[in-house]
């Protein structure tokens, strides 16, 4: 088996919702999008990070001794952490009695990651489920997540991509045949739009879409909705258009917004624009998804009838 | 025996309590059966409630009781040591409480209670215990109990249905014709307890007539009057309809139990008659399920929930068509009646109708509990084992609340005694006593640090192998005692072989006589272990001289050593290592009771893990090397502890699956948010039907919906697996921040 490492951040089983049956979805670190609604700000960055928790530390001041770098400090009751310094080699982690400090993001190996997914097989079997590689953006750890596709296709494990189709469009045509099903964020349908939320181009991701469609691939659209954002008319028209315009489309999902990801940004030290923002609810999902359902020839996940 | 005047002066429930003490004593040196039969008849109906208002059926327990004699009855011990599982002649001393009486009438009581003091059949079976109980069976002890006697006993219904009164009659007429002189009290017994049963239903026929009488509403005199029909007809034949048979099975089990009333098998023993009515066209499907939750309020009004439990499905019934119609029909009045009395436990196998299961999920989805779901294809190898039964016997389990086995009209459950799992462990590397002083068992020098793992091992086996003798010597004792004294003649006469034997349930007659020890901390103690494993004796990080004093000092300055003992690798995880050290701790314990309950004449003595008291048990017991600081409580049953299984619920599920069906059964609780059972049904299915193919003994699921997730947040302990679903993905409850929680809980959506 490849020998190839990779940055994870996570590995999550038994994900119920990340694809057809039970699932486990390993999330790899590092994303070339910023969008302004991330709900996983901790998968951004490539490399790992460390994640502090303000309301789980008691200030007791171990990790300040243990530390090196000096990157903590409590002064006057407040725990300040100057990041830049951190080299997260995670000796303020193991030493934190609270369980307030956490290295996001390890190395694995190919092999480590099939060995965890691998425990699940009996419930991907009863389920048709399988592995969904997820991130951050996985195929922007491109060999790492081709070889780990090439791994678990070869132990005959069903295996769903999650991306937002951003990357060069001959590295995605080289996935077809490596992946069941692509998990496609569309996140919006307004090219200057989709810049300004997310921080990169649209076109790139259109075209790819219609490289992979052409290719054959069996494609879900998930499209998170963030109410104010690109809750509008005009992008449920975009999605459906693109939708009806594609051949392999298998449905597309509705991902109403939650603010979760703003205490993970804290956590990691880091901005989260959508302060303000609240759940969306599920009258409001559902109003969507019959929205969609007006002009959608493809199924649409979730909707009641 | 009190004069009229007497009795109507005084309170009642005190004048039959006089009335049934003056059978008791004028029969002291009669034949047990004898003594029981005269008690018994002032027991009842003097004893009876009247038929309530919404009542399909005759027979309702009085509210107290003062004097008792049945299988069980929980209340007061003598000399205030708090309330207990009487079994026997059961006598409430704390019943002046909860009366205004007079000087004459608290004489009266004072004067019976000084009577029963030594009478009543604890004080009996406390004073034949083993005296070593009484030195390690103390509250820091490795076990503890002994004080209650009673016992939970499933009869066969499906006989008393199919026989009905004057069936049984013939069978005892039949068998009295040979037989011997020492056999014929009992068999009379017998007789006169069908007597009893009619009398009982007479003295409900004249209470139907008066009601009639006066009665102006037509559809209250129809329900009376069907009541009076059935008991009627069951007086002298075998009931034929659905109403008749559930009135015989209902008054038996109210006459037999009161607050206890366990029903093994009611699918197969009503199947028939359910199925007949409807097809019939007696009844229409939605009448013949309204009569069955109908008895399901029967069994809350009367019932207590600790030992209400009803099964239904599993392999080996006659009837399994007709026992599967029922069993639908006994889901349906479980949705509806959604309530924890009576608490009913499908069992199923692989080749079992599919539609059980599909059912059973509805109705738990609605946040029902119930059914319990118990798996035979993994229990009945496991039953064969631990109770040396046949393929055929062990068809007949019948799972108790906490997953305890039992066999169904074959053996009672005796359960009267607790272990504290990490005691034993702490026993083993101390040298038979705690960090307190306390003597838990063989006095012995503490491990020093050329232990080894199979030193370990040793040390458990002679800790267990005490602890173990003592017990099933307990259980041998109760059993003996409760022969001698009692005939249990409602139990005998449903429970194989006591008419074939001409012998009462514990003089002989049942088939098999075994016991259970209802065990704690299994978890705890197996994480423990393997901690110790990994960090002393693998990675040589620690020596034990560091980690007993650290353990006895609840970590106060070893804060390193509890951080790395809680980093091991914990059990729920789907680490097979782990998960085997908890099961090998429990199967090994399980040995020992097994060899002890052989050496002192027990059919069975089984180990189970199991539900309550985890959290009291772990308040006398000091801190654990999995990290779990002194009093806090122990992990649930079959459970890891709260928050240590971090790998979602597949994992958790192939972790309790690795654990041993051939023990004395267990409870694994999963709680699950109702939006994500609601929404991914298909997948939960799919989860736990592996779960059960890898082997997976049993599951007690529940929904969670927005006041359980407030309690979650204050509690996280109790939730430590509960999934909700968040927007697009599925999150551990406990596990969120604060904030995130309070989000969830706000948003009902979520």
């Amino acid at each position: 088996m490849s020998a190839i490492t990779g940055t994870v951040l996570a590995i999550e089983r038994c994900s119920l919702h990340d694809g057809p049956g039970i699932r486990s979805t390993v999330f790899l670190k590092g994303c070339p999008l910023s969008c302004l609604w991330c709900h996983n700000p901790e998968s951004q960055c490539f490399h790992s990070e460390l994640s502090f928790l303000d309301e789980r530390c008691r200030r007791c001041g171990i990790c300040v001794t243990t530390c090196t770098q000096g990157v903590h400090r409590i002064i006057d009751g407040v725990h300040h952490l100057d990041r830049e310094a951190c080299l997260r080699c995670g000796a303020c982690v193991e030493a934190c009695p609270h369980q307030a400090l956490e290295l996001k993001g390890r190395s694995m190996s190919v092999a480590m990651v099939l060995e965890e997914v691998g425990k699940d097989r009996a419930y991907y079997a009863a389920s048709q489920g399988g592995m969904t590689i997820s991130g951050g953006e996985p195929t922007a750890q491109y060999d790492f997540c081709r070889a780990l596709l090439q791994a678990a296709q070869t132990e005959g494990i069903h295996c769903c991509l999650e991306t937002s189709a951003y990357a060069p469009q001959q590295r995605l045509l080289d996935l077809c045949d490596l992946v069941d099903l692509f998990l496609i964020d569309w996140k919006e349908s307004d090219p200057q739009l989709h810049r300004r939320w997310t921080g990169v181009a649209q076109q790139p991701i259109a075209e790819n879409l219609l490289a992979l469609d052409a290719a054959g691939a069996r494609m879900l659209l998930r499209c998170p909705i963030v109410p104010g954002l690109n809750d509008r008319d005009d992008h449920f028209s975009g999605i459906a258009a693109l939708a009806n315009r594609l051949n392999h489309v298998v449905g597309i999902e509705i991902m109403p917004y939650h603010p979760l990801g703003a205490s993970k940004a804290r956590s990691i030290g880091r901005d989260y624009p959508l302060l303000d923002l609240d759940f969306a609810s599920r009258e409001q999902a559902d109003a969507w998804r019959r929205r969609l359902a007006q002009e959608s020839e493809c199924e649409i996940l979730g909707l009641e009838r | 025996m009190p004069t009229a005047l007497q009795a109507c002066r005084i309170h009642p429930l005190l004048a039959q309590a006089q009335a049934f003490t003056a059978a008791y004593r004028s029969h002291r040196d009669a034949h047990p059966a004898q003594r029981e039969l005269a008690c018994l008849r002032e027991q009842y109906p003097a004893l009876m409630g009247p038929i309530g208002s919404d009542d399909v059926f005759a027979g309702a327990r009085a509210e107290h009781r003062i004097c008792y004699v049945g299988t069980m009855w929980f209340t007061h011990l003598a000399a205030g040591a708090g309330a207990a599982k009487q079994g026997g002649y059961c006598f409430d001393f704390a019943a002046d409480q909860r009366y205004d009486w007079s000087v004459e009438e608290r004489a009266i009581y004072g004067e019976l209670s000084r009577f029963w003091e030594t009478e009543y059949t604890c004080a009996k079976t406390a004073a034949a215990l083993d005296p070593r109980l009484e030195a390690f069976t103390h509250q820091h002890g490795q076990v503890r109990g002994g004080a209650g006697c009673g016992f939970c006993i499933a009869l066969d219904m499906d006989r008393l249905l199919r026989r009905g009164l004057p069936g049984l009659r013939e069978d005892i007429r039949v068998r009295r014709q040979r037989a011997t002189a020492d056999e014929t009290p009992f068999l009379a017994a017998l007789e006169g307890l069908l007597d009893l049963i009619l009398d009982v239903g007479s003295h409900y026929r004249r209470e139907v007539r008066d009601r009639v009488a006066s009665c102006v509403d037509e559809a209250e005199r129809l329900r009376l009057l069907r009541i009076d029909q059935s008991l009627g007809h069951i007086a002298e034949q075998a009931p034929e309809t659905l109403h008749q048979a559930m009135q015989l099975l209902w008054l038996y089990s109210i006459l037999a139990g009161g607050l206890h009333i366990e029903a093994w098998r009611i699918d197969v023993a009503l199947g028939d008659f359910f199925a007949r009515d409807i097809d019939t066209g007696r009844l229409s499907e939605e009448q013949a399920t309204a009569m069955v939750h109908g008895l399901w309020r029967m069994w809350q009004a009367n019932g207590d929930p600790a030992v209400c439990r009803m099964t239904i499905g599993g392999r080996g019934r006659r009837n399994e068509k007709a026992a599967d119609r029922f069993c639908l029909a006994a889901m349906e009045a479980t949705r509806r009646h959604c309530n924890r009395i009576p608490q009913l436990s499908l069992r199923f196998h692989q080749d079992q109708d599919p539609e059980l299961m599909r059912k059973a999920f509805s109705v738990i989805g609605e946040g029902c509990v119930f059914p319990v779901l118990y798996n035979d294809d993994a229990i009945l190898p496991g039953v064969e084992r631990a109770l040396h039964v046949d393929a055929r016997s062990a068809e007949a389990y019948h799972p108790l609340g906490c997953g305890e086995y039992m066999l169904g009209n074959q053996s009672p459950s005796l359960l009267n005694f607790v272990w504290s799992v990490p005691k034993t462990l702490d026993a083993a590397l101390r040298g038979g006593r705690d960090a307190e002083g306390n003597v838990l068992g063989p006095q012995e020098s503490a491990i020093n640090d050329q232990g080894t793992s199979a030193e370990i091992a040793a040390r458990i086996d002679r800790q267990a192998a005490m602890a173990a003798d003592i017990l099933a010597a307990g259980h041998r004792s109760h059993v003996q005692v409760l022969g001698q004294e009692c005939a249990f003649l409602f139990a005998s006469l449903l429970s194989d072989d006591c008419l074939e034997r001409g012998r009462s349930l514990l003089d002989g007659g049942v088939r098999h006589v075994g016991a259970c020890v209802m065990g704690h901390g299994f978890t705890n103690a197996g994480d423990a272990l393997h901690a110790i494993q990994e960090l002393v004796l693998r990675q040589r990080r620690y020596r034990f001289s560091e980690i007993l004093p650290a353990l006895a000092d609840d970590f106060a300055h070893a804060r390193q050593l509890r951080q790395d003992l809680r980093a091991v690798a914990k059990f729920g995880n789907d680490v097979a290592e782990v998960d085997q050290v908890v099961n090998e701790l429990w199967c090994r314990l399980s040995r020992h009771c097994d060899q002890a309950g052989r050496r002192h004449g027990l059919d069975f003595f089984t180990l189970s893990s199991v539900n309550p008291g985890g959290y009291a048990m772990g308040e006398n017991c000091g801190a654990t090397a999995d990290g779990r600081l002194a009093g806090e409580p122990f992990a649930i049953g079959n459970a890891p502890t709260a928050g240590n299984d971090r790998c979602g619920l597949s994992a958790l599920l192939t972790s309790l699956a690795r654990i041993d069906a051939a023990n004395g059964g267990s409870v694994s609780n999963i709680k699950l948010a109702r939006s994500l059972f609601a929404e991914n049904r298909a997948k939960l299915e799919c989860l736990f039907a592996v779960y059960w193919r890898l082997g997976g003994i049993q599951a007690n699921i529940s929904v969670v919906d927005q006041d359980e997730l407030i309690d979650a947040m204050a509690h996280p302990e109790r939730y430590p697996h509960l999934l909700v679903r968040l927007g697009g993905w599925t999150a551990r409850f406990v596990q969120l921040e604060r904030r995130q929680q309070e989000e969830i809980i706000r948003r009902s959506c979520y």
